[in-house]
């Protein structure tokens, strides 16, 4: 039985099943427990390996993304008064200048 | 973010801008969108050595296919000419398919001080308010108001 297991976690590393191989041990278990059938049992398998590549995507989209250290909402102070004023900046923009907004350079469908 | 929505978070300087902004970010990444938390430093370093640093080339690739990039404090300190056209070259090229997010503690009529030109201001500010809500922050410094003292009485 071991031998058997060693060698699905060969052949899983080998087809880049990491989370597969991982979780081999749980799911035989599970199965073993449960007395679950084959379809149930394949599904399982291939659900480890998909909950593994999305938590490993994650982290790495994770890391790539930057972020600074405070960027949990969790802990963000919402009390905070805010405005919105699209209208107030849309004004301070006109006034950037006033010709070049007026006469509808910018947003006036030239590249249509 | 599917209806590709930017936003401006604008106020001043210890407001929680950037903090929001990176939150926002994270909770994208979390929803397995490609969402990427930049300063404008960073993005003028990448816009600058793109064609002679390969590592650099790699990153706008990735930035111009984002679901969502955030421009931390930008128009801080004044662009060259060149770097404010290829600036509003980048934005033009992802507006259309990238949700941006920008923090900034300078009012739009002091953008085109900082890029040191009218047109290129408003074609940008035309840009980002086309399909965008603006969140003015207002209060004061979080960092004055918890500044801390190395003397402790």
């Amino acid at each position: 039985m071991e031998i058997q297991k060693q060698e699905i976690r060969q052949l899983c590393s080998k087809f880049m099943l990491t989370g597969m191989g991982a979780n081999l041990e749980d799911t035989v278990n599970d199965a073993e427990k449960n007395g679950i059938g084959f379809m149930q049992f394949t599904l399982q398998l291939l659900k480890s390996e998909v909950e593994h590549r999305q938590r490993k995507d994650e982290v790495k989209r994770m890391k790539s993304a930057g972020l600074p250290r405070s960027s949990d909402l969790a802990i963000y102070d919402a009390e905070k008064k805010w405005a919105k004023n699209r209208k107030t900046l849309a004004a301070e923009g006109a006034q950037l200048d006033g010709s070049v907004i007026q006469y509808g350079i910018n947003g006036s469908l030239r590249n249509r | 973010m599917d209806q590709l929505f930017n936003m401006v978070l604008m106020g001043p300087c210890g407001t929680g801008k950037t903090h929001l902004a990176a939150g926002l970010c994270r909770d994208a990444v979390r929803a397995g969108y490609k969402a990427y938390f930049r300063s404008m430093d960073e993005i003028i370093n990448t816009l600058r050595t793109k064609d002679f640093v390969k590592s650099q080339m790699l990153e706008y690739n990735r930035l111009i296919k984002s679901n969502m990039l955030v421009l931390d404090d930008i128009m801080l300190f004044p662009l060259e000419k060149n770097m404010a056209v290829a600036f509003f070259n980048f934005i033009n090229h992802i507006y259309e398919s990238t949700s941006i997010v920008v923090t900034t503690n300078k009012k739009p009529t002091e953008w085109a001080k900082m890029l040191e030109d009218e047109v290129i201001a408003t074609a940008l500010l035309d840009r980002l308010l086309f399909k965008c809500e603006v969140v003015n922050l207002t209060g004061d410094s979080f960092r004055l108001q918890n500044r801390q003292t190395f003397f402790e009485s």
